[in-house]
């Protein structure tokens, strides 16, 4: 197992090496020059002149690069060309409610879709089952965004029951949880429909099996039998759903965040790239990839621990 | 024309031979068919992937004849008849906050976002399908190009289309592009995968005994096998790549105003929600109708041209 952890470990650096180059990259894709679109139609040559010394467009690239990674790996991710903060430290303060935000969501995302999937599998083809699945067709094919103006709607336009965006304190206290409700069933609400569909599919191809039977014929009552005998067998293509699922959350938070107006990562980069503050956006997206690529490992990891099935080699 | 006993039709023809005239009958199960006619009587057995052809059939003839079916100019202004409800005589959606049609918009709408889902899915299929083939054919190319695929794939959910917007800069072309870019790691992934099964069967060792050059092999005798699992891939895909490209236009980094764009649309349609809820919830429900058209259409060609790649994708 320590074998396998340090290999997933070394296989982790080139991919992050990658990722860094592609951030550094983007800068090198803004058509013409990079130093005149970043500065605007406005610009005076001598602004112009500033971005690129700043940016060290005056530099070849491999000399650019590593000045960019020396600055990365010491936190060090350049300042803001707008409000001239730390880009380092406007991401860490807005990091907790990202996370938060995916972890919520994750969460509500488990309980909705697991609840959901065992009932439609147990009472197949029930009107339960009918309207889940229907749902979950629509939690597939409905764009994120769109789902959270649609709970907005329901909840703070007509039943006026929630606050309709914007969480201005603390993520952990009640007015934090009340402001983030809704945020979190918009962005886990692809991920309950997906959870609920593979624990609907998976159920009902335990169900059937013979020693289901035999738990029944044993005169087990059914809440045993399904919690105990049947989901527990069918634990593993779950698990596989909401390790998947994890990651991707903190890509959807990027329009989850823009929709309810939540001060997080997400929308920083949003209003990073309409304001062309390229030392932001670079600093946003590398963190959020990073993350990505850690939550991806751990969920590998914590696979091979639950599953002995799982190859560590 | 005669019948066999299993209801197929028997065609005849009349051959001299030494002894004397013969009767060739043929019975029509052994003639070859057009893989259409197979194609189509498996998938019209599937209720769910005939809805989603029809949804997108509509789509499609939506599209080209917008001019004729639109009653009236998307783009046409009248303050006086600005946020007419659904159901106002002359408008049957209503009118947006410049008395623009709604109906005549979103028809126009599904031809940016048809578009944009098939060039988009095209500009990924150029780049994603060659990348596949070189990686499955050859081992040596095999890690290379899968470790840029790995770099790529470490950007969640839109991050990287986004970040490939915020260097281009918005609107519909860069946005094109990004979808692209980001469908090419996925599609490559795909293609590899069949290369890597179809490159062992005995008649590729067959071609090369005969002596076909490299190239001839690749694209004669595995691209063309190749095809049903590209087919599959391709029609999911246009469903994300409409459902990004929305997302992206919703976020103010593809189509810019006043194009009738669903997504920016919904956007627009943000700052009405109180008054006029329709404005982001018609847009919503022509997304869900498109993407679903696709996603069942995919579903239904995976089970019917390649079931056993219902584990993979």
């Amino acid at each position: 197992m320590t074998g396998y952890i340090v290999k997933r470990l070394l296989q982790l650096i080139p991919v992050l090496i990658g990722v860094s180059i592609v951030v550094f990259l983007m800068i090198y894709l803004i058509p013409g020059d990079a130093a005149e679109v970043i500065a605007g139609p406005t610009a005076t040559a001598e602004e112009i002149t500033n971005i690129r010394i700043k940016l060290g467009l005056d530099q070849p690239a491999y000399v650019q690069y590593f000045r960019y990674m020396s600055g990365v790996v010491r936190g060090d991710l350049g300042y803001s060309f707008q409000t001239g903060q730390a880009v380092s430290e406007a991401i860490a303060t807005r990091y907790v409610n990202t996370f938060g935000l995916a972890l919520f969501s994750a969460l509500i995302a488990v309980i909705i879709g697991v609840t959901a999937g065992i009932i439609s599998a147990v009472k197949q083809n029930s009107w339960f089952d009918h309207i889940c699945m229907s749902i979950s067709i629509l939690g597939i094919s409905a764009p994120t965004f769109w789902i959270g103006l649609l709970l907005i709607i329901i909840f703070c336009v007509e039943l006026k029951i929630l606050p309709i965006s914007g969480l201005s304190g603390q993520l952990w206290t009640w007015d934090g949880m009340k402001h983030m409700i809704l945020p979190a069933i918009t962005l886990g609400f692809n991920s309950s429909a997906m959870i609920a569909r593979m624990t609907r599919s998976s159920v009902l191809e335990i169900i059937h099996q013979d020693y289901i039977m035999t738990a029944r014929a044993k005169g087990l009552s059914e809440f045993i039998v399904i919690m105990k005998h049947a989901f527990k067998n069918a634990l593993i293509p779950i698990i596989t759903v909401i390790g998947i699922d994890f990651g991707s959350l903190l890509g959807g938070a990027v329009v989850v965040e823009s929709v309810f107006a939540i001060n997080g990562i997400g929308r920083l980069m949003v209003q990073s790239i309409n304001a062309r503050d390229f030392p932001m956006v670079q600093g946003t997206v590398l963190v959020v990839a990073t993350t990505f690529v850690l939550i991806n490992l751990m969920v590998d990891i914590i696979y091979a621990a639950i599953d002995p099935r799982i190859s560590y080699k | 024309m005669p019948l066999s006993t299993q209801g197929y039709r028997i065609s005849e023809a009349k051959m001299m031979t030494e002894t004397g005239e013969i009767t060739i009958r043929t019975d029509e199960k052994y003639r070859r068919k057009s893989p259409f006619v197979d194609l189509w009587k498996h998938l019209k057995r599937n209720k769910l992937a005939v809805t989603g052809l029809a949804i997108v059939t509509v789509f499609i003839i939506v599209a080209i004849f917008a001019p004729v079916l639109a009653p009236y100019d998307p783009y046409k202004q009248d303050l006086t008849i600005r946020l007419l409800p659904p159901g106002s005589p002359g408008h049957l959606l209503g009118t947006d906050e410049y008395g623009r049609d709604m109906l005549s918009r979103l028809i126009y709408g599904a031809r940016l976002s048809l578009l944009v889902g098939f060039s988009s899915v095209g500009f990924g299929l150029a780049f994603g399908v060659i990348l596949g083939l070189l990686a499955g054919y050859y081992s040596t190319l095999d890690s290379i190009i899968m470790r840029i695929v790995d770099i790529l794939l470490a950007f969640p959910g839109v991050l990287l289309a986004l970040a490939i917007v915020s260097a281009l800069g918005p609107g519909i072309a860069n946005v094109i592009i990004a979808v692209g870019v980001w469908s090419i790691p996925t599609i490559s992934r795909v293609v590899r995968g069949t290369v890597l099964y179809i490159k062992e069967m005995d008649y590729i060792a067959a071609a090369k005994a005969l002596g076909e050059t490299d190239f001839m092999i690749l694209f004669k005798e595995i691209l063309p096998n190749c095809v049903s699992s590209i087919v599959v891939y391709a029609t999911m895909r246009l469903a994300t790549a409409i459902l990004s490209a929305a997302t992206l236009s919703f976020l103010g980094l593809g189509a810019q105003p006043p194009a009738a764009e669903w997504g920016a649309m919904a956007s627009t349609g943000r700052n009405y929600i109180f008054q006029a809820p329709y404005l982001t919830l018609l847009p919503g429900f022509a997304i869900i109708l498109v993407v679903f058209g696709f996603n069942s259409l995919g579903d239904g060609l995976r089970d019917a041209l390649d079931p056993n790649l219902k584990n993979a994708l």
